[in-house]
């Protein structure tokens, strides 16, 4: 039987007057947010003349090729540690097992461009790594060969080294969640542990895995600052190139459409994957997984394992910034500094709001639709509003420089027409674009994390809330914020160091001289100033390592039955 | 099928919990059910007995085979025993038949799949072995858990409280089936509950364990009938504890006399468990009999509980067929059944 709620048979006019334009200003806020999406779609059919055959003879190819690179590479890499990481603080016991369940997440709290910055900066011709075996073996410049940092190679290494924890993440989640009867049941019916590893354990953590995975991906197709300080070509490189070099805007929205393209491809290949299969366990009773002790050689292992993605994605690269900002001081201690420090700051605090504001206001008009049992714009708006994340920072300064930039011309024009009066630029160019475009990226995450705890309100909470005579305003008050209040922190907090980390979006979108800290940090490492850089650098990842400590602790309480025993 | 013999056996199951196990032994083809309240080890002792988990110390033999003794242990994997859990904990990515061909691993797959046909047949499973386990219902899950037990012909077999994920009309029905299946394929069950009336449906033998130790052994009957403390007798059925007075080879209790071997002048005052249907109820028919009133009455269907107020006030309740049941008020004849009626000395 359907449960009616009274609001919904609340036949007076205001109430639904009020329900509608809500509705409305939803639909609006999510279609605001699809713009950029929608303009970069629409140029795929904005005829280009010769640049696109230029662009497709010369250029294309190898942006292909080198994205493609970079994808496997990197997924090589992220699997690799991800998995085998988050499997063995799982199911084993061993020296540092503790110490590492959280420490795997440092390299998250790392931006891809800062660590490309420290990676050169100690493995160049110059660096300390090279200098010193050419002093122990008297070799000179062309005596020897070494790997070369600025490649397409050392770019998949770069974010592999920072971006495994994505993967480490939703591994690990999945393979806590997995029922330990089905793995016992695999060793009674004869698999040895690593077979009930291959054979279990792997295809039901598949799709978590692929999720991370393709989060990974994403963000490899969306780097812009690694790629582009290793001069290695990728589409995100192109589009800057495009639009800034040749001030070719329509080719620039092709590439960046077909970027997306890729990033739609994942989503949709992830989702054919999973075919008819449940990955669910299908039971419901949990036991507290008894890691296998290991010791001797073993356990020698599994520290390494686990220590060596931790050392060179956080604990290396962290230590050689500290040295740099030591030796030279004068890089944090100069007078532009604290104000570089303030924008940044103030533009990443109030992003982090609009984003929550937005985010709330959203997801409780979705809520009101769940518990009409309907279906409806509302939520499809929701859905859009969400896809800004998957969105690289590049393609989104494609979608917003064009439409404020036409927004701009036209007002210009009809007010010179008019009262023969220039407004010049409104909208390019300013705080304001700067701030949609970071609101449009980060509005997902402010979303998805605001979801999840209004989620845990049920409908029933709110009903049993309501027999004691709490509702409205004061329900919202009792019930409501002390529920969530954990989760808005949460969603602040992301997103404030998601927008301090930004570089392309704000490279391209910032207003004339303004600067933030990852601008600056690139600014200096392109002029290879990579020591002055270890400043605006240290002080990224040291706000970096706030959401790692959030998820770490969310993640430690997030088993069910945690604790428990059958 | 093997038998399966557990002997001198002591595990710490982390912090201070000891599991004790002197002997305990199933015989091949016989199904034994390891009763006891939560917490009282017998999950512990299945996961021992399925290599799952290394004792501290003692023997575990299946067959003639040691596959656990001081230096020497054989790992779940090598043990050729069969599992099966509350959960049934299917493996959602593969279907029926693969989950049933699971633990057949070392044939090919037409070979796995021409052993797997007849037990998914016998146990009805065959239309649906392109599924996977989440479009069946819990009773079908049950029995896809069964079958991939027993595929691999596994030398015994270890359930751990099979049944309770099931609702009570299914559970009833599953239950009888697998007991049919169990029995003519003469598999050795070691099978773990809480519920005493399972354990009495199923079982041949009952091992009733508490604190970590084996407290009796033996025939549902006998565990029912000859409790060997009040712990069994109160964990199998519901009984009365009334005051009583020990005299030379009779007890007398305000429900009138009984006699009992145990029943010695020395105990003196001493309390007695007295099952509900041990009281048995007559109309009045004359002076001197032991009388009560039918205070409460409350059908359970075929049989009623009735709640009798003693001439002192002390109440207790009896059991008898609904279609003799006293009405609500009315002053019945009481009299005891002497094999019910339990003197624990030491308690």
């Amino acid at each position: 039987m359907a449960v009616v709620e009274p609001y919904i048979r609340d036949p007076r006019l205001l109430t639904r007057l009020k329900q509608q334009s809500v509705s409305g200003l939803a639909l609006v806020v999510a279609f605001l947010i699809a713009i950029p999406i929608l303009i970069v779609v629409g140029f795929i059919f904005v005829p280009t003349g010769d640049i696109w055959q230029h662009l497709a003879t010369t250029v294309l190819p190898n942006y292909l090729l080198n994205t493609v690179i970079l994808a496997v590479g990197v997924s090589a890499l992220v699997l690799l540690i991800g998995v085998s990481c988050a499997w063995f603080v799982t199911m084993y016991d061993f020296a540092g097992r503790q110490q590492f369940t959280w420490a795997l997440f440092l390299p998250l709290a790392m931006p891809a461009y800062i660590i490309a910055y420290t990676y050169t900066g100690m493995f160049d011709y110059a660096g300390p790594v090279q200098s010193l075996l050419r002093e122990i073996f008297g070799w000179t410049r062309n005596d020897y060969w070494f790997p070369q940092m600025r490649s397409v190679g050392g770019a998949a290494l770069m974010l592999g080294l920072v971006l495994y924890p994505y993967v480490y993440l939703v591994s690990r989640a999945a393979f806590l969640e997995q029922s330990v009867a089905a793995l016992e049941v695999g060793r009674t019916l004869g698999r040895r542990p690593f077979q009930v590893f291959y054979s279990i354990a792997l295809p039901l953590a598949r799709p978590a895995i692929v999720a991370g995975l393709a989060l990974a991906l994403m963000e490899t197709l969306s780097d812009f600052g690694t790629v582009q300080y290793f001069a290695v070509d990728t589409f995100t490189t192109g589009i800057y190139r495009t639009w800034l070099g040749l001030g070719e805007p329509a080719a620039a929205a092709q590439l960046a459409a077909m970027l997306m393209g890729f990033v739609f491809l994942l989503v949709i290949l992830e989702r054919i994957s999973r075919g008819e299969r449940k990955y669910h366990h299908t039971g419901g009773r949990y036991q507290t997984i008894r890691r296998q002790k290991l010791k001797g050689w073993k356990s020698i292992i599994c520290s390494a394992a686990c220590f060596l993605p931790v050392f060179f994605g956080f604990l290396l690269p962290v230590g050689w910034l500290l040295n740099k900002s030591f030796i030279y001081p004068e890089t944090v201690l100069n007078r532009e500094f604290p104000s570089l420090v303030f924008s940044s700051i103030s533009v990443a605090f109030v992003a982090s709001v609009v984003a929550l504001i937005i985010a709330m206001f959203l997801v409780y008009t979705k809520r009101q639709d769940r518990q009409q049992n309907s279906f409806s714009l509302r939520k499809i708006s929701v859905r859009v509003a969400g896809m800004g994340y998957a969105i690289p920072g590049p393609v989104l300064a494609v979608g917003i420089m064009i439409p404020f930039g036409f927004v701009d011309n036209s007002v210009d024009g009809f007010m010179r027409e008019t009262f023969g009066v220039s407004t010049g630029l409104i909208l390019s160019g300013t705080m304001f674009a700067l701030m949609f475009a970071y609101v449009v990226r980060f509005l997902a995450v402010s979303l998805n994390t605001v979801e999840a705890s209004v989620e845990k309100i049920t409908p029933n909470m709110e009903r049993a809330a309501r027999t004691m005579g709490v509702t409205g305003i004061k329900a919202i008050f009792r019930v409501h914020i002390p529920i969530i209040f954990g989760s808005i922190l949460t969603a602040l907090l992301m997103v404030f160091v998601d927008v301090l980390k930004e570089l392309p979006a704000t490279l391209i979108l910032r207003p004339f001289g303004f600067e933030t800290l990852a601008v600056r940090a690139y600014e200096l490492a392109s002029d290879e100033r990579l020591a002055e850089a270890a400043g605006p650098s240290i002080a990224i990842v040291a706000a970096g390592i706030i959401p790692v400590i959030i998820l770490s602790r969310a993640i430690g309480r997030s088993r069910p039955g945690q604790g428990s025993e059958g | 099928m093997s038998k399966l013999v557990i002997s001198n056996l002591k595990h710490r199951n982390g912090g201070d919990f000891v599991v004790q196990i002197e002997n305990l032994t199933v015989n091949a083809g016989e199904i034994v059910c390891l009763l006891g309240p939560s917490g009282c080890g017998k999950s512990t002792t299945l996961r021992l007995a399925a290599g799952l988990d290394q004792p501290e110390s003692g023997e575990i033999y299946i067959g003639d085979q040691c596959v656990a003794e001081k230096n020497h242990f054989v790992g779940a994997e090598d043990r050729r025993v069969g599992l099966v859990f509350q959960d049934y904990a299917l493996f959602p990515h593969l279907t029926i038949m693969g989950n049933v061909t699971f633990g057949l691993s070392d044939e090919t797959k037409q070979k796995r799949e021409a052993i797997a046909g007849p037990i998914l047949k016998r146990m009805r499973l065959l239309e649906d072995a392109g599924k996977y386990p989440h479009m069946l219902s819990g009773g079908e899950q049950q029995r896809v858990a069964l079958a991939r037990a027993l595929a691999p012909n596994p030398r015994l077999l270890l359930m751990d409280e099979p049944f309770s994920g099931l609702d009570t009309v299914l559970r009833n029905f599953v239950r009888e089936e697998t007991f049919k299946i169990l029995k003519e394929s003469k598999t050795t069950v070691l099978l773990v509950t809480h519920d005493p009336e399972e354990a009495m449906r199923m079982a041949d033998r009952i091992i009733l364990m508490k604190d970590g130790s084996v407290i009796q052994q033996g025939t549902p009957a006998e565990l029912y009938s000859k409790p060997v403390d009040e712990f069994v007798a109160s964990f199998l059925g519901s009984v009365n504890r009334v005051a009583a007075t020990s005299v030379d080879g009779i007890l007398e209790t305000e429900l009138g006399q009984v006699p009992h071997a145990e029943a010695r002048h020395d105990i003196g005052e001493c309390e007695v468990l007295i099952r509900p249907e041990a009281i048995r109820l007559g109309p009045v028919r004359g002076e001197g009999e032991v009388t009560a009133k039918a205070i409460e009455t409350r059908s359970l269907g075929p049989f009623s509980l009735i709640v009798l107020e003693l001439p002192s006030g002390r109440r207790v309740t009896a059991r008898a067929a609904t279609v003799l049941q006293p009405e609500e008020g009315q002053i019945c004849s009481i009299s005891l059944d002497r094999h019910q009626v339990f003197l624990f000395s030491d308690g």
